[in-house]
């Protein structure tokens, strides 16, 4: 919200200078977010005179104009339209900068030359938007500085609300708040005015059915108007806050809204039927026309305001097209209410419409100074403009009481800040605040809070006011006192994962971070192959684009992506992982996700090697990173099987890991048609594995065993098998022949016409390790016979011998 | 000193010549049999020194042990640089070029992401916080309700919200790490103490916000958990995490589900104060946002605010790590390009 510094004096004489306010509000809470002079940048922009106007020869909307500083004449070549001869304007003459930071030169346009610019409120970043050129006020002399001619010496603050200080959206409410910061005092500007002619009561009647979301409704009146555009000063306020100005009457309720935070309608009096007003929600879902023209749908439940007929307003959000004040209006009722913040917030979500007025309704408008509000709106139209006050108000609720009272503890304030606060520093704060303080019995206190704090409700309000202005800086740093930390569940799964992150980095995979929604268009598209369950998905009901439809099942799509984004980059080698989770209605029931580990490889075993030529990488290379980070992180004995149930895989090269009989993850080559859709040529491996498993995983103990004290005893054997017999399984059962069998290890595989069509020849090392004795020849033989038998008998292969 | 025509003398002179000719080891064992060694010529006029006249055998003796000395100490400098040249030559044409990569697969890298946020949850594990997660698809409840956002509170346009179609009851992203708070109070009682990272969703999309982006939550109850002690906590991480000499600033601020509540800036780490775009000519960054667990919160929970109080906050991952890594447009962390991964 924008806060004009001079305005906000008139309603407190403060000692801060511009500067010192930024700081100061900021520091207590009302962030001010820039803090620009007006006049800054405008030194070279002067005012002028228009002395001729004409077509431009050359460009239909384009004119000629040749203005005067006083003292020189120059040629400007101008786009806009809303000016005629003898207007005064704002010349910024060759070689001028404005405020924007755009260079004004001499040019030639379109053939004619400009020896300037004729600046717009916009350009001159005096208003947000701007239809035409500035147009200054008739009397304005040329050749004086702009600034000067228009009275710019004053400072325009950005100040950013929470939404829990709706009191603040207002010059009002800043002044409020910078008087509870100096301890200044807020003074009201007058709203008095001369009443005469008829009583309102016999100009109108109003009712309120609805007193629950109206609780107060505060009305006045006026006859004799002649609606024509208010005063430039007003204009210019309004402009500078960012409100187009419409009209004196308009404009006066728009002023008021900015000043005092009370969003106010002004209704053509003679356009509401019956002369009355009612305030309350419809029977039944209705059709009605706002100001802006659009037809809206009323659901029950929204508050209307009603004539003798109809509907002319939506309440708090927008008026009705046929209720407009317009050039015709003579007479006008102020509408100056409270309503309820909630039903506000609902009506204005339901329409999708927003509005100045809503915005503060939403967020809680003073109920105590609805009345002060029309008072001034009146007080200010009749010093703009000849009209005839109504005698009296209408205050539908006014004689309640709107004040609050709030238990308070001095000592409570200390307990939760941590530090000491005096009753009388705790006194202090209240009295800058206004807020009376009753002592109820030594150490706790019963303080009124006025109207306008919506959000002060409780004791730990009443906390934080005493605490942010006695300022955070006097809060001193402390250290929590340290119990013995707890290591949960989750603290293991980090470390595991750190653990896995690390080791993956070792062996040159690089950590990718991809959104956790996808496209449910592509997913859709290639559901079979995707292995896509749309029943499974949990999809979003307002994405942000397309592609951001559906929550990832799995975390192969991304890293494709990822893959293929970089080898189109020129990078051949890439190995990408990815911490993340996976989502479906059957994940972890009630949370719907996974935590994944995705892993993806393609390119040379070797990437930037220089010896041994470039080998592409392939499944083992992929197996070999799974099975050693799986070692790593202390899950051992892993079983790897062909599995047909992962349909991104390609049949043959897919595997699933299983960890005591447990899916915890799955390998393989990426299916062809899946890389053809990321246009990736060469083949790419893949692994997903669940993070869960590997973190639940307790680490073996380690527990000692002695070590051998007798040699052990080497034995190779070759054996040619039919291709299909799996080794995997050859040599687990290898292992299983005696005790003394340590480890089998394969150390050459091959086929070929050699060895003949749909066989294969694999060398296994066998290590045999006594714990007890050494070897015999005889027993070393009966080992290497058992194991003979088993490839022969059991696998079907045939011993080589050469 | 003798005349070149004394023996012993021009031994010596033919001697040191022949050492200073040979041209390897060989050569200068040759050398040293011939004119120093057992047999050479210098041991044969010191064997004859007996035959000498009285008069002359000392003068021959100390003369040719004096020759034989220094013929010695040529000879052990001379192969001793000899020595030292074949060593050179040899290993000069065994020269490995040591600048040539080594064999190894070169590491990849952490994403910036993933290493902020794990440097930030090592720093509060180091000062006694345990970890604990949540699920990303949370229950309306959990991301609004119980943190003391009511049903039609403006408070819930501070986040724009991402719903996800549901059959049973509302479904939304998670727009903070906040719910962990409430899951964690629900199931234990005080003291707490944890840090609660993940990823959080909002419907926002420029070069400063993602729609997905992560976030890093804190909270401590016990008894007499005061403002200042969340001061002192929040000192010391940004202390571990930006380096010391870096002032803080805590201004006040609004969340619903804390109170008083505060934003934290830091000095700003690229002007150091004086201003600049990336502070908003403020010489102020925002990373933190902090305060005490308000009491209705604590009302969801069922822990006694008068007996207990409490201190959460949090802080933007992708924010702290563009400040870290003076990266300027957030879209480059989703990007995985490994040109920017390879950066850190």
């Amino acid at each position: 919200m924008k806060i004009l510094y001079q305005w906000l004096r008139e309603f407190l004489d403060t000692s801060l200078s511009p500067r010192e306010l930024q700081e100061a509000l900021t520091m207590a809470g009302v962030e001010v977010s820039s803090c620009r002079f007006l006049g800054a940048g405008l030194e070279s922009v002067v005012t002028a005179r228009i002395l001729e106007m004409r077509p431009h020869p050359n460009a239909e909307r384009l004119s000629l104009c040749r203005v005067t500083d006083g003292s020189s004449e120059y040629a400007i070549v101008c786009g806009a339209r809303n000016m005629k001869a003898g207007d005064a304007v704002a010349l910024a003459r060759a070689g001028a900068k404005l405020p924007n930071g755009v260079e004004i030169r001499k040019a030639k346009i379109r053939g004619q030359v400009s020896e300037g610019m004729l600046c717009s409120e916009q350009e001159l970043s005096l208003a947000e938007e701007s239809a035409g050129i500035l147009i200054l006020d008739g009397g304005t002399p040329p050749g004086k500085p702009l600034a000067e001619a228009m009275g710019l010496s004053d400072w325009l603050l950005d100040v950013e609300i929470t939404p829990n200080r709706g009191d603040c959206l207002s010059v009002l409410g800043v002044a409020r708040e910078v008087a509870s910061i100096t301890g200044e005092k807020v003074v009201l500007p007058d709203a008095s005015f001369p009443e005469e002619g008829d009583g309102i009561g016999e100009l109108v009647r109003i009712d309120v059915s609805d007193p629950a979301l109206c609780p107060r409704y505060s009305a006045r009146a006026v006859t004799g108007v002649t609606v024509a555009p208010s005063p430039g000063w007003m204009q210019r306020r309004l402009s500078l806050c960012g409100i187009r100005p419409i009209s004196n009457v308009v404009d006066v309720t728009n002023y008021l809204l900015l000043e005092t935070g009370q969003p106010m309608h002004a209704f053509d009096l003679d356009r509401l039927r019956g002369r009355r007003i009612d305030v309350r929600s419809p029977r039944e879902a209705m059709t009605f026309v706002t100001l802006d023209g659009a037809e809206r749908r009323i659901e029950p439940g929204t508050l209307l305001i009603w004539d003798g007929e109809g509907p002319v307003a939506v309440a708090g959000v927008m008026g009705g097209k046929d209720s407009e004040v317009d050039e015709g209006t003579g007479r006008v009722l102020f509408e100056s209410a409270h309503f309820a913040p909630a039903s506000i917030r609902k009506t204005s979500r339901r329409l999708g419409l927003s509005s100045e007025s809503s915005y503060r309704f939403e967020r809680g408008v003073d109920p105590g100074g609805t009345l002060y509000a029309a008072d001034r709106a009146v007080s200010l139209l009749s010093r703009i403009a000849t009209v005839r006050a109504a005698k009296g108000s209408i205050d539908v609720g006014g004689g309640g009481s709107f004040l609050r009272s709030v238990r308070f503890r001095p000592s409570r304030a200390g307990r939760v800040v941590g530090k000491e606060y005096t009753d009388a520093s705790c006194r202090e704060i209240f009295d800058r605040l206004s807020f009376p303080v009753t002592e109820l019995r030594p150490g706790e206190w019963e303080v009124t809070v006025p109207p306008h704090r919506f959000d002060i409700e409780r004791e730990i309000d009443l906390v934080e006011e005493v605490a942010r202005l006695s300022g955070y800086d006097g809060i001193p740093s402390t250290y929590p006192v340290s119990k013995a930390p707890e290591f949960s569940e989750d603290d293991r799964f980090q470390d595991r994962l750190e653990q896995a992150c690390e080791y993956l980095r070792g062996q040159g995979f690089s950590q990718a971070v991809n959104f956790s929604f996808v496209s449910g268009r592509m997913w859709e598209k290639h559901a079979a192959l995707l292995g896509f369950d749309p029943e499974d998905a949990l999809r979003l009901r307002n994405p942000i684009s397309d592609d951001t439809t559906v929550m990832r099942p799995h975390l192969l799509a991304g890293l494709l992506r990822n893959v293929s984004d970089n080898v189109r980059r020129f990078v051949e080698d890439v190995r990408l992982f990815e911490a993340g989770n996976a989502y479906g209605k059957a994940y972890e029931k009630g949370h719907y996700q996974e935590a994944r580990l995705g892993l993806i490889l393609c390119g040379r075993r070797n990437p930037r090697g220089w010896s041994g030529g470039p080998v592409p990488a392939d499944f083992y290379d992929l197996k070999g990173v799974v099975e050693s980070l799986l070692a790593h992180v202390g899950a051992g004995s892993l079983h790897v099987v062909p599995t047909r149930a992962r349909p991104f895989l390609s049949e043959g090269k897919a595997a699933d890991v299983l960890l005591s009989g447990e899916t915890v993850g799955w390998l393989g080559a990426v299916r062809r048609e899946l890389l053809a859709e990321f246009d990736l040529p060469g083949p790419v491996f893949y692994a997903e594995i669940r993070i869960q498993a590997i973190a639940s995983v307790h680490a073996a103990s380690g527990s000692y065993r002695p070590l051998p004290k007798f040699p052990p005893v080497f034995r190779d054997v070759a054996c040619v098998f039919p291709a299909g017999v799996p080794v995997g399984d050859v040599l687990s059962m290898v292992r299983a022949v005696a005790p003394e069998v340590e480890e089998a290890t394969v150390f050459d595989i091959f086929t070929g016409e050699k060895i003949g069509e749909g066989r294969k020849s694999v060398a296994i090392r066998v290590k045999l390790q006594p714990f007890d004795r050494t070897l015999t020849d005889p027993e070393v033989h009966s080992i290497h016979t058992k194991i003979v038998d088993l490839l022969e008998n059991r696998f079907g292969g045939k011993i080589r011998t050469s | 000193m003798p005349g070149t025509s004394d023996p012993i003398a021009r031994l010596r002179e033919e001697g040191l010549a022949a050492l200073a000719a040979a041209r390897n080891e060989s050569e200068l064992l040759e050398a040293k049999g011939r004119f120093f060694g057992k047999k050479g010529a210098v041991s044969e006029i010191l064997k004859g020194v007996a035959s000498l006249p009285a008069e002359e055998r000392k003068a021959v003796g100390a003369g040719a042990n004096r020759a034989r000395a220094e013929l010695e100490a040529v000879f052990e400098a001379r192969l001793a640089a000899i020595r030292e040249e074949e060593r050179l030559a040899r290993e000069g044409r065994d020269r490995l070029d040591v600048t040539l990569p080594g064999r190894t697969l070169p590491p990849g890298n952490r994403h910036p992401i993933s290493r902020t946020m794990s440097d930030i949850i090592a720093v509060f594990r180091r000062l006694g916080f345990s970890v604990q997660g949540g699920p990303d698809v949370e229950k309306d409840y959990y991301n609004f309700e119980a943190l003391n956002f009511p049903p039609e509170h403006p408070a819930r346009d501070m986040q724009d919200t991402f719903y996800v179609e549901s059959m049973d009851g509302d479904l939304v992203l998670r727009t903070h790490t906040s719910p962990i708070q409430i899951r964690t109070m629900e199931k234990r009682r005080p003291p707490v103490r944890i840090i609660a990272p993940g990823a959080v969703y909002r419907s926002d999309s420029d070069i400063t916000h993602s729609p997905m982006f992560h976030q890093v939550e804190g909270l401590a109850v016990d008894r007499d958990i005061t403002f200042a002690d969340l001061k002192g906590l929040l000192t010391e991480f940004c202390r571990m995490t930006f380096g010391p000499g870096k002032p803080l600033r805590f201004r006040p601020s609004y969340f619903p589900f804390t109170e008083p509540s505060a934003e934290v800036d830091i000095r700003c780490v690229i002007c150091g104060g004086s201003g600049c775009r990336v502070c908003k000519d403020t010489g102020w960054l925002e990373i933190l946002g902090a305060g005490m667990v308000d009491p209705a919160v604590f009302g969801f929970v069922d822990y006694d605010p008068e007996e207990y109080t409490g201190f959460a906050f949090g802080m933007g991952v992708e924010r702290i790590a563009m400040l870290r890594h003076g990266i300027s447009d957030i879209r480059l962390f989703f990007e995985n390009d490994i040109r920017f991964l390879s950066q850190f």
